[in-house]
């Protein structure tokens, strides 16, 4: 722990970036080189393998931080990116890690939240404050790996093509266009990831779904 | 007998047109030196122009031909300034047919002349149109139209004449018609035509060059008319009047004509001297003039004197001088064998006799034979005629068919061209009715879309209330959030800094956090920044994960949604969405809510389903909520239909159907 790392922040705001070169000098172990205010300032900036932490804003202007991590990940891969929001989402978060970022940030995060996160960060964990934890903690059904439910219409549906009714007929008699038959067949297939309607029908039929 | 008159007829017809003899004083060359002086010194040129004619015509009597054309020449260089004149120089000049031989063309042209010439009222024309019409009536004669002959006399000659008041001419259309009726031996009426022949001759005055010879022929002839009604007194009075003038003109040819009647007159008196006597004197002047038809005429008559005195050998030698010098016809020549065989016969002469009429016989069979072959080509000619009669008439067909033709096709040119003007018109209505329904069409389609452009205001106008209302409800809730949440909590903190300055500064901290976590969720229901930033997929997962309670899971599926969804229809499908959520968590009491979307092209098919309670979708009172009517304005802005499938106590089913743009 005796090296210092350069750090960047990403953001937007020169209010926030204020606020967090205030914030984080506190921290011994990081030094505050350089501050953009976009994606394209960020990618013009000539020192880009010299960082070492980048503090990314995940709402800009001009692009989005999840797009920015996965750029800045596959041309400097050593870099620790740190995503940084005032908002929560579930699904941002995700998107994030899945992109390889290190870590994500509340702006709302306190003073010790930030040297923990950029300590466990540079450590080589994932690192999040304290609110994300609290999100990524609650479960989601979807995320889990389950028998995908099926809609009502989508039963009418499979009903009538067990009758061997054609895709016209099925439209004719649920009033329905078509395309619209066409695109519930399609949804099906990908649902249950089958590849045919034989093979739908063979599922559905060994699961019980009927 | 009838033979001689026919001959004699036919001298006398053709007196003033071309003639092989016409009878003279032989004092001619007098009077035509005369009028020669006239065209030469008159400056009239009318007068010189007729005159002119008439001295051609002189000349043509004459034979010569050459002066006759030259002065034709100069009366048509003349006549052209007169009309009169130019008409009847038609006539003059139609003389030259006749010269030619073309005596239809001739008639023809008089007949033109004479129509042409009627027309004006004076002595001179009535002149011309008698002398027009004797001389057709000859040519009419010479073709054995005797009927048509007579007409012209009797009906045009003979009252133009009387309204000429030319003694000469009339006088001369009643000998015709005398001469006529000696012809078919009406001796009785031909003698009072005679009869008024002399009373107008005598009448005559003027100074036309044949007056003499004219009045002494008709004494002569009206004498021998006489002679043969044996009114022998009356016939030698005229004949005595001929001889006074004719005295004076020994060797006159008329001289031949007058010792013949006067000759018949004695030998009727039977004074057979006196009547050889004038014969000779008629043969000797004849031959003087060789005038060889008065010669034989005179000589037969003198062979009959003889016979009648039984001196059958003078007979004999003189019948025998004229069949060896005569120049005879075929006809006289038979008969004349016949005679001469008569008188062998008389004299005894057996042999002779028989050679005579062996020769009559052989002569009367050629005659027969020759008349039969004439009778055949005249049988030819007339069938020939009738041939081309036919023909004519064929062609006449033709000519009538193809007139008829023609009307045919005039009259199917004018059916066609009536009829395709009619269609023409037809037409024109047609197009203008088709104009007239196009202009209404266009005005229902201007109306009809005038109406819809109309109800989409009107739908639009009630969208943009309930986005208004919307807007305003959203605003209210804003208002009260950030009033009854943020509003407060700062209050809460600032009544808190006032009172103990900083001596719980946990505390605030704590109540800060709190105020930044509402002004957050504040935010969010204003406008999901994942949506704008992140895309609809993510944005739904969102909100479905942030809805979710312990009581209620909420189940979200996606298919194929594209990131290419424009941002106001992915604004319009977020709040749909939201909305059926919301409704769903408010009012069915439920456990699970199923949310299931997909997309295929520019289709984006939406399913939300609850375990809930359920509702009767027929009353639509509990759907009448201004949430239910944004979710439907919503759904008509994007072209979506919308199906509830639910009843009271079972699973709610929603499906949208929208049309991306």
């Amino acid at each position: 722990m005796d090296r210092i790392y350069n750090l960047a922040i990403v953001d937007d705001h020169p209010i926030v970036i204020e606020g967090l070169k205030i914030l984080l000098s506190n921290i011994e172990t990081i030094k505050i080189v350089e501050c953009f205010s976009s994606g394209k300032n960020l990618f013009e900036y000539y020192d880009l393998d010299k960082l070492d932490i980048l503090l990314l804003d995940i709402f800009l202007p001009d692009s989005n931080g999840i797009d920015i991590c996965l750029k800045i990940k596959k041309q400097y891969p050593k870099i620790i990116i740190l995503a940084m929001s005032s908002q929560s989402e579930r699904s941002i978060i995700f998107q994030m890690i899945k992109n390889g970022a290190n870590g994500y940030l509340l702006k709302s995060a306190s003073l010790d939240e930030f040297r923990n996160c950029i300590n466990n960060a540079i450590r080589g964990q994932l690192a999040f404050s304290n609110e994300v934890l609290g999100i990524i903690d609650q479960p989601n059904l979807s995320d889990l790996k389950t028998i995908p439910r099926l809609t009502l219409r989508e039963r009418e549906i499979l009903q009538l093509i067990k009758k061997g009714k054609s895709t016209q007929e099925i439209a004719d008699t649920l009033f329905l266009s078509f395309l619209t038959i066409q695109t519930h067949r399609r949804n099906m297939l990908i649902k249950f990831q089958v590849k045919n309607i034989i093979e739908l029908m063979n599922f559905v039929s060994e699961n019980g779904l009927l | 007998m009838k033979k001689l008159y026919w001959i004699l007829l036919f001298f006398l017809f053709t007196k003033s047109i071309y003639s092989q003899r016409f009878n003279s004083l032989n004092d001619k060359s007098q009077f035509i030196d005369s009028i020669t002086t006239i065209i030469k010194t008159t400056k009239n040129d009318s007068l010189k122009c007729i005159y002119s004619y008439k001295i051609g015509g002189l000349y043509l009597r004459n034979k010569d031909t050459s002066n006759f054309y030259a002065y034709l020449k100069l009366g048509n260089s003349l006549s052209n300034k007169y009309p009169y004149l130019k008409d009847l120089s038609g006539y003059f000049n139609a003389l030259d047919f006749y010269i030619k031989g073309d005596v239809e063309r001739y008639a023809k042209e008089i007949t033109i002349t004479l129509n042409k010439i009627k027309k004006y009222k004076h002595i001179s024309s009535y002149e011309m149109q008698a002398i027009l019409a004797q001389n057709l009536s000859l040519v009419r004669q010479m073709q054995d139209n005797e009927k048509e002959s007579m007409r012209l006399i009797v009906e045009v000659a003979i009252p133009a004449a009387i309204q000429s008041k030319n003694s000469e001419i009339l006088s001369d259309q009643y000998k015709l018609v005398a001469i006529a009726l000696m012809n078919i031996l009406d001796r009785e009426k031909a003698n009072s035509y005679f009869r008024k022949a002399i009373v107008e001759i005598e009448k005559a005055n003027t100074s036309s060059p044949i007056l003499l010879e004219t009045k002494i022929e008709l004494y002569i002839v009206a004498a021998e008319n006489l002679i043969y009604l044996k009114n022998y007194s009356e016939g030698r009075d005229l004949l005595n009047k001929a001889f006074l003038i004719l005295k004076n003109y020994p060797t006159s040819n008329l001289n031949g004509l007058y010792y013949y009647s006067d000759g018949l007159y004695y030998q009727k008196l039977k004074k057979y001297q006196l009547a050889l006597k004038s014969y000779k004197k008629g043969i000797e002047v004849s031959q003087y003039n060789n005038d060889l038809y008065s010669i034989n005429r005179c000589k037969f008559v003198r062979y009959q004197t003889y016979f009648e005195q039984k001196k059958y050998a003078e007979a004999n030698a003189i019948l025998l001088e004229l069949i060896k010098n005569g120049k005879l016809l075929a006809q006289e020549k038979k008969d004349y064998y016949k005679e001469a065989s008569t008188t062998y016969y008389k004299l005894g002469d057996y042999k002779n006799a028989f050679k005579y009429i062996e020769k009559y016989t052989v002569m009367n069979d050629s005659i027969i034979q020759s008349q039969s072959k004439n009778q055949v080509l005249l049988l030819e000619a007339k069938f020939n005629k009738v041939e081309n009669e036919k023909k004519i008439e064929e062609l006449e067909n033709q000519k009538r068919n193809a007139i008829l033709a023609a009307e045919n096709t005039k009259l199917y040119i004018i059916l066609i061209s009536l009829l395709s003007f009619v269609l023409l018109l037809s037409v024109y209505f047609l197009w203008r009715n088709a104009g007239t329904q196009k202009q209404l069409t266009i005005e229902k389609e201007i109306n009809y879309n005038q109406s819809i452009s109309f109800l989409k205001n009107q739908k639009e106008n009630e969208v943009m209330q309930a986005m208004i209302n919307g807007e305003e409800l959203e605003r209210k809730r804003i208002a009260r959030d950030l009033h009854d949440g943020i509003g407060s909590r700062l209050s809460a903190l600032k009544m808190k800094l006032s009172q103990s300055a900083f001596d719980n500064f946990e505390d605030i901290y704590q109540m800060l956090t709190n105020a930044i976590i509402e002004l957050r969720q504040v935010s969010y229901n204003l406008l999901p920044e994942t949506l704008l930033k992140l895309g609809l997929e993510l944005a739904l997962k969102d909100l479905c994960h942030s809805l979710e309670t312990n009581k209620v899971s909420i189940n979200f599926i996606s298919n194929e949604i594209q990131k290419t969804i424009s941002e106001s229809n992915q604004i319009t499908i977020f709040r749909i969405i939201q909305e059926l959520i919301n409704n769903a968590l408010k009012h069915s009491n439920c456990t699970e809510i199923l949310v299931d979307c997909s997309q295929n092209e520019n289709l984006f098919l939406i399913t939300v389903e609850d375990n809930g309670v359920g509702f009767n979708p027929n009353s639509m009172d509990e759907f009448s909520g201004l949430g239910f009517k944004n979710i439907k304005n919503r759904i008509a802005l994007m072209n979506g239909k919308l199906s509830i499938n639910s009843s009271k106590n079972s699973e709610t089913s929603i499906n949208i159907e929208l049309i991306l743009n």
